[in-house]
């Protein structure tokens, strides 16, 4: 319990950017898609409904995390933490993929690889993000594998 | 005195006990097979107005052997809050 | 045969040489049946359906010790009532077939479920072998089978196994052949009680005087304990033979008498088979610690939480669409240059004759090209749902859909088809086949359909390309939505109408989350991408060398290969002729005669109309998505969202037709055919009027 405590602002502040990424692109995507305007950002939060439901799934998991915690419940808070950073880390290994396919496809038609969309795709806050919360995952593995037993 | 339910407004975490069924006989059979009758001991994993969870706590594994049933096959089996 | 050096068997089994020695694997549901199955015949194995029934029946072949077996896949049940299907199908093969061996899986981890069902075939008075399997679960469980005791208290062979690890086959296959030269029986293993005892005594007394050869195919002890349970399928058996009503009416009144003191005979029966159970398990499975929260219970409390659990649902299906979609794209960009462009200019340079040439390359690598362009996009898609069903989540995504799905009289598991229909429809309709009740079960294959399948996607991205610009995502978006919605729509109008019924709800078992197993993911993987091939892929050949037939010829007579290369002379083709025809048609919508054209090439297969409409246009498909292609000035943006809608839910493809008869029957892929297109032509109606509408 202790251990959590001290991860309580990392948590914070991870489910703090999670959130805002995804409402930044519902905003991109309000805009583009209903107004025909220019988003904000849209490298790093695109306007992509999918990317908001994800962005938006792993802060509120890791609100609930906070949120357990809070009310004492380890089990709960636990479990959160858990699948929050499962998620946040598989969007990141899709991620990655998928800019290995681009690049691949690149190659494969013969186009030039721009280093720009590499730049790009690394960008997309999947990416920052996902590493980020890399950490917590092994932390969120050891606390599970105490629980459990 | 003890409550007597649908299976789906015992809370979450619950201990019941199951009192009968009501429904036909083919669907009685159905669950007695499947372990729900009168008088076996099921703990509420997760209900809701939705699908019910239970667990058959006399198992040799309890975890291993969960039910997820039906919203409308729930509200037909009533138990006993313990 | 040099047996010296086999260590395959014990006992011989030559005596059962020359004859057909059948083995039938049962087991409860979730046990790792197919992998055994798989792990057993080697993959060599016919799948086809059960007689009558749309259940899948699997058959494969075992060589032991030089005897060629007969290996049948039974389907997945929990007992042998005669109110389930699959359960009638299980019972009636071992009574009519009498495989000499039945192979009973049972979960080591769940013991309880698997035994109920070794009991109920041991009373049928099979030569029973259990295999207890998925022990690795077990320990994770701390939970210890003792396979040794279990074998003196059911008097038949058990082994243990790791199915996914291939660990303890050897063992099985021995413990089969072991079982075909020593048979064995144990009918009256459970003991009912002194009333109930007497009562069966009774009356298979009186069965064995009056039927022996009824007796001869099922044991007497069981069909007095079912006629007193009440089993329909048993009493009809029995009153059709002489002297059978008095049978049955002796049954009704032992029964009636039994109520007075026992109580309800089928609960009591029931209950006495359980209380055996527990005794066995009792003496069997040990923990070897205590287990206070295991990381499936973790893990549910999350993924099916009330808040929480639908969001993160949508994410891991987002994640599923993007695999499928993003990271196949290279293997589908070098499939179509080696198709579209290698191989086309390969054939093109060879003298061959002008017809032979184009329908070589315009019609067959053209067909098989359009295929495998979308096998790496289905390929991957399978992989995923594979990895997310091995795991055990799609049975949580039912429990979490279930609540809105119950409003459209639909149960929670509709909503597998309608995702593997965002796939591909074929593997769609046949997602509905788990569904317990008849009525559900057809309307969830019906309106799988409605799913957008990744054939469609390309004509959106065209289409939304060529209009919509910047608002090409949400058109696309659009129509996913769209599918899903007239999907729940429709499926509560055949709830409602056709295919009425009670909403009975399921009941069905929620295994605890696998560590899932490469092996079992990729034979999964492979048998349904090889499956799509097969019935998908043959379908769009032989659409393509049709499409190219009626391209080159037409009212006029043949008009040669030039065609495919000249709009002006593939008017004049039959494809030409329907295009004007369709054209009439879809006056209202004001679509011109190529588009119409390309949606009759979309009937055969959903594939084929991007390259339809870049013949038609004489234009190449890159140059169909531009704004200032050929497609900006055929539709407008209203015209475009309806044609897009169209295409969304006209006609299922060909070959989802074929699957839709094949589970259904002719009569439902007609149905799914009409109201298809109709409903197509209303909504599509529908938006080109509120289109006009709004922007007056």
């Amino acid at each position: 319990m202790a251990q959590l405590r001290s991860l309580l602002p990392y948590i914070s502040l991870l489910s703090v950017v999670y959130l805002a990424s995804g409402f930044l692109a519902l905003y991109n995507w309000l805009v583009e898609s209903l107004i025909g305007g220019q988003g904000v950002l849209t490298s790093f939060a695109p306007a992509d409904v999918g990317f908001v439901i994800v962005m938006l799934a792993i802060g509120i998991t890791f609100i609930g995390s906070l949120y357990y915690t809070r009310l004492g419940d380890d089990v709960r808070s636990s479990a959160c933490l858990i699948v929050g950073s499962g998620l946040a880390v598989a969007a990141l290994i899709v991620h990655v993929l998928v800019i290995v396919a681009t690049l691949a496809d690149a190659m494969i038609m013969g186009e030039s690889l721009a280093m720009h969309d590499l730049a790009l795709g690394l960008v997309r806050a999947e990416f920052p993000l996902g590493l980020m919360v890399v950490p917590l995952l092994f932390m969120s593995l050891k606390r599970i594998k105490r629980l459990v037993g | 005195m003890k409550r007597v339910v649908p299976l789906p407004l015992a809370s979450d975490g619950a201990l019941v006990r199951v009192i009968g069924v009501d429904c036909g006989a083919g669907l009685a059979f159905r669950l007695a097979e499947l372990g729900i009758y009168p008088g076996a001991i099921l703990r509420v994993i997760a209900s809701r107005r939705g699908p019910v969870i239970i667990e058959f706590l006399s198992s040799s594994n309890p975890h291993s052997n969960r039910l997820m049933i039906g919203f409308g096959i729930a509200m037909k089996i009533l138990v006993e809050v313990m | 045969m040099d047996c010296s050096a086999c260590s395959l068997c014990s006992p011989r089994i030559e005596s059962l040489a020359g004859r057909r020695v059948v083995v039938a694997i049962a087991g409860t549901p979730n046990v790792g049946k197919s992998v055994i199955f798989n792990l057993l015949t080697g993959g060599r194995a016919w799948i086809g359906n059960w007689p009558g029934v749309t259940v899948e029946k699997k058959v494969g072949r075992l060589r032991l010790d030089d005897v060629e077996l007969e290996v049948v896949d039974l389907p997945g049940i929990y007992g042998l009532t005669a109110f389930s299907v699959d359960e009638l199908i299980a019972r009636n093969f071992i009574v009519e077939e009498r495989p000499d061996v039945v192979v009973c899986i049972v979960n080591a981890a769940n013991m309880e479920r698997g035994l109920y069902l070794a009991i109920s075939l041991l009373e049928l008075g099979v030569n029973m072998v259990i295999d207890v399997n998925m022990v690795d679960v077990a320990k994770n469980h701390r939970i210890e089978v003792n396979c040794k005791k279990l074998e003196e208290l059911l008097r038949t062979p058990v082994v243990a196994s790791i199915a996914v690890r291939g660990e303890g086959v050897d063992d099985l296959k021995k413990a089969i052949a072991q079982a075909l030269s020593e048979k064995r029986r144990f009918i009256d293993i459970v003991d009912y009680g002194p009333e109930v005892e007497q009562a069966i005594k009774k009356l298979s007394s009186e069965l064995e005087a009056q039927m022996p050869d009824l007796c001869q195919a099922y044991p007497s002890r069981w069909l007095a304990l079912k006629m007193l349970e009440g089993d329909r399928d048993v009493i009809e058996k029995v009153k059709r033979l002489n002297g059978g009503s008095e049978i049955v009416k002796a049954a009704e009144e032992l029964k009636s008498e039994l109520a007075k003191s026992i109580g309800d005979v089928e609960l009591h029966i029931t209950k006495c088979k359980h209380l055996k159970v527990s005794e066995l398990v009792q003496q069997v499975v040990k923990r070897i610690a205590q287990v206070k929260v295991t990381l499936s219970d973790l893990l549910d409390i999350v993924l099916t939480h009330r808040i929480m659990g639908i969001p993160i649902a949508l994410s891991i299906i987002y994640l599923l669409f993007r695999f499928a979609f993003e990271v196949s794209a290279p293997i589908v960009d070098a499939l179509d240059v080696f198709f579209g462009s290698y191989l086309h200019d390969l054939v093109a340079s060879l003298s061959l004759p002008n017809w032979l040439s184009s329908l070589l390359a315009d019609g067959i690598i053209a067909g098989v090209g359009a295929v495998m362009v979308f096998l790496p996009v289905i390929a991957f898609f399978f992989l995923g749902f594979a990895i997310l069903e091995d795991v055990g989540y799609m049975a949580r995504i039912s429990f979490l859909v279930d609540r809105v799905f119950s409003r459209f009289k639909l149960p929670g598991k509709a909503i597998i088809p309608l995702i593997v229909g965002f796939g591909c429809n074929v593997p769609g309709v046949m997602a509905a086949r788990p569904i317990e009740d008849e009525n559900e079960r057809k309307t969830a294959a019906l309106i799988a359909p409605l799913a957008s399948c990744s054939a469609r996607l390309p004509v959106y991205l065209v289409i939304g390309g060529a209009l919509f610009g910047a608002y090409a995502g949400s058109a696309v978006l659009f129509m996913y939505v769209l599918g899903l919605v007239l999907a729940l729509l429709m499926g509560l109008m055949f709830r409602a109408l056709l295919f009425k019924g009670p909403s009975i709800g399921f009941i069905v078992e929620l295994p605890p989350y696998l560590k899932p197993e490469a092996k079992s993911i990729i034979i999964k993987t492979w048998e349904r991408t090889k499956r799509f091939l097969i019935k998908a892929g043959t379908v769009i050949l032989l659409a393509m060398i049709i499409v190219w037939v009626l391209s080159v010829t037409g009212p006029s007579g043949y008009l040669g290969p030039q065609a495919l290369e000249d709009p002006m002379l593939l008017e004049e083709s039959w494809v030409g002729v329907i295009g004007h025809g369709l054209s009439h048609v879809f006056a209202p919508m004001g679509w011109d005669w190529r588009s119409c054209s390309a949606l009759f090439f979309g009937f055969i297969a959903k594939e084929v109309v991007v390259g339809a409409m870049a013949m038609l246009y004489g234009v190449s498909e890159e140059a169909l998505s531009s704004p200032q292609g050929p497609l900006a000035m055929a539709f407008t943006p209203i015209t475009a969202l309806a044609y897009m809608a169209f295409v969304l839910i006209y006609v299922p493809c060909l070959a989802t037709l074929a699957v839709i008869r094949s589970e259904l029957g002719w009569r439902y892929a007609l149905m799914a055919m009409a109201y298809e297109v109709c409903l197509a032509y209303v909504v599509a109606l529908a938006i080109t009027g509120l289109g006009a509408f709004i922007v007056r």
